[in-house]
């Protein structure tokens, strides 16, 4: 298992050197652009890997997390706060984390579906927050500075990208830990998970604040891509359609959240050259979301899935026996009892007729 | 039993949605040993252990883990103080691997080599996802997760549920085995022969009540006696006002008051 993650630790590092070193080179500016916006939309999708794909909560209002996020930066970023970017954007993540665990307070007695009603609820008056007043610097035309090394748009991807990375190698070291498996144990059975010591509001609360912190941060990189955003940007609809792409696509996957980033904004660029209404995506999206909460899986557990089963039943055919590797022992020539037979002594039972 | 016992309830009732289900219930769950409850259907033993592992609130009485009163905490702290809870019904996750099926459990000081030596199949299959094992692998996983965190306590609730003969009996072995290494057993389990084999003591449940303790030798083989346990006066008093409503009807149709399976094992 470590060699395995070790290996996938490579292969992402390596596949972000690449993309470092490669696509500032051969894109165009217009399509450097569109880059950033699939690796801020890939960080928001972070967080939606966290609360969506690993803890099984239904959030629709990881935008207003990200709003919280951004506010916070652009708010330093007029006051000249010493630090750059990097420093507010954690702060902007930060900022977001009592709101997400406020969010999750509810969590603990409500799930499901009214947990989403919940949420949802909650970016719809951050929308009504945000519509009514503007953005720190908005009036001004203050723009946010970009720190040092990346300040033209290839360096800023290549930020976005280091971010994406930090992010991604921290939550696969937390997926190890005891809080990281508990999130798996939450979305299967809370019973369960209570039974096998673990606290369900704990673990529930931490979910709400790790991804909270993650779309402050995405907030914060989508802030300092176009210094200037409006309300529009972390719309409800824009909550609900990422949504549906978490859903979809399975972001608590670093590929997964690579793949969702960047299906926004090619989507959002088709949608945009197409003059069909953004609202459309979401319509398509959803479609898609529906399609994969009818087969249970996002596409990268399924294709981790298959992976993972095709290596393990490798193993199993070349460590054992024929005899082992079939799951079902041949018959037994006493006949198995009935379910659930209820006679006091079970003569039916497998001690009886086997002769146990 | 002369050691202190692990597990020892003193008048516990459990409500369900109200309703008292588990009534002024006392039993003792010796260390090193099988401790075997029996009951017919709806006897309230799920809701007992639910009970004990706090995922039902005992309503009275008290429940003490080694000496320690453990009745007022939540589920999550009742487990981290030694408590194993295998539940009824297979409750594997199945979309995680196996491994992954055991670690969600896995506190500080437990370790998968345990359940991987009980089980050396598992260990084979710990990247397989748990739903693609077959039901008695599925099990050994569920029973393996109560085990990684090291507990002193062990419930164990209808484990041999829909299991073919062969792969009870591996897994009776290994409950045996647990009790062995001096985790304390408490068994529920549909085959009253099997767990009386590797039990020493038993508490029968009827409606909610112990209506018997004893040595699970008393017990072994003597079917009337359970039989007249679980069911008490019960099947006597339906078949008697049976009679009386409706006198040419057989007396024994009465059974059928009870669910089918007890109905068809009627004497
Ligand atoms: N969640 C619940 N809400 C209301 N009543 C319940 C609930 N769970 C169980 N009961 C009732 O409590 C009684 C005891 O149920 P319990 O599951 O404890 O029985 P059991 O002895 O485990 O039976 P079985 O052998 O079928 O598993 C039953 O009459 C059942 O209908
Ligand atoms: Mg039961």
């Amino acid at each position: 298992m470590n060699l395995l993650d070790k290996r996938s630790l490579g292969l992402g590092l390596g596949a972000a050197v690449l993309a470092c070193a490669v696509l500032p080179n051969v894109l165009s500016a217009y399509w450097i652009y569109l880059a950033i916006s699939a690796m801020v939309g890939a960080v928001v999708m972070q967080s939606f890997g966290v609360i969506v794909g690993r803890a099984g909560v239904m959030s629709l209002c990881q935008m207003s997390f990200a709003a919280i996020g951004a506010w916070v930066v652009l708010r330093l970023n007029v006051a000249g706060a010493p630090g750059g970017l990097l420093v507010w954007l954690v702060l902007g993540g930060l900022a977001a984390v009592p709101v997400g665990v406020a969010i999750g307070l509810p969590a603990l007695r409500i799930r499901g579906v009214n947990l989403a009603v919940v949420t949802f609820g909650f970016a719809v008056s951050t929308d009504i927050v945000l519509n009514a007043d503007q953005f720190p610097g908005a009036e001004d035309l203050t723009m946010l500075e970009r720190p040092e090394p990346f300040t033209g748009d290839a360096g800023y991807f290549v930020f976005t990208v280091i971010v994406f990375t930090v992010i991604a190698v921290a939550l696969a070291a937390l997926a190890r830990t005891r809080l990281g498996l508990s999130w798996y144990e939450l979305r299967h059975s809370e019973r369960a998970a209570a039974a096998h010591g673990v606290s369900v509001a704990r673990s529930k609360l931490a979910a709400f604040a790790i991804s909270a912190f993650i779309a402050g941060v995405g907030g914060g990189l989508l802030a300092g891509q176009l210094s200037l955003v409006v309300p529009s940007n972390f719309a409800m609809g824009q909550s609900l359609a990422l949504f549906a792409v978490a859903i979809m696509i399975g972001p608590h996957h670093p590929e997964g959240a690579v793949l969702g980033g960047v299906f926004g904004a090619v989507m959002a660029t088709i949608m945009e050259k197409a003059h069909l209404p953004q609202d459309f995506g979401g319509v398509l999206f959803g479609a898609g979301a529906l399609l994969a909460l009818r087969g249970g899986m996002s596409q990268t557990d399924l294709t981790r899935t298959r992976k993972r089963e095709r290596a393990a039943r490798k193993l199993l055919e070349d460590a054992a026996g024929p005899d082992d590797a079939l799951p079902a022992p041949p018959a037994p020539p006493c006949a198995p009892s009935p379910r659930r037979l209820r006679s006091p002594l079970g003569s039916g039972g497998p001690a009886s007729t086997c002769g146990g | 039993m002369a050691a202190a016992p692990a597990l020892a309830l003193a008048g516990v009732g459990v409500d369900r949605a109200d309703v008292p289900v588990v009534r002024d219930v006392t039993l003792d769950v010796a260390p090193g040993a099988v401790t075997v409850v029996l009951g017919a259907n709806g006897a309230g033993k799920t809701t007992l252990m639910d009970g004990i592992a706090g995922l039902a609130r005992p309503t009275t009485g008290s429940i003490r883990l080694d000496g320690a009163p453990i009745e007022r905490l939540p589920p999550f702290k009742r487990a981290r103080a030694g408590l194993g809870y295998v539940e009824q019904a297979r409750t594997a996750f199945r979309t995680l691997t196996v491994e992954q099926n055991l670690l969600v459990a896995r506190s500080g000081s437990g370790d998968l080599g345990t359940v991987y030596r009980l089980f050396p199949e598992l260990e084979r299959r710990r990247h397989l996802h748990a739903g693609h094992l077959s039901g008695g692998e599925q099990q050994m996983a569920v029973l393996g997760r109560a085990l990684v965190s090291d507990p002193k306590v062990v419930l164990i609730d209808e484990m041999s549920l829909g299991l073919a003969p062969k792969v009870v009996h591996r897994l009776m072995g290994t409950v045996a085995e647990l009790a062995a290494m001096g985790i304390a057993v408490l068994l529920i389990e549909q085959f009253a022969n099997l767990a009386l084999e590797i039990g020493s003591r038993a508490y029968v449940l009827r409606k909610g009540r112990v209506v018997h303790s004893g040595p699970c030798a008393e017990l072994r083989g003597a079917e009337d006696r359970l039989h007249e346990l679980y069911f008490g006066g019960r099947l006597a008093d339906a078949a008697a006002r049976l009679a009386r409503e409706a006198p040419g009807r057989e007396a024994s149709r009465g059974a059928s008051a009870e669910p089918p399976e007890a109905g068809s094992r009627t004497p």
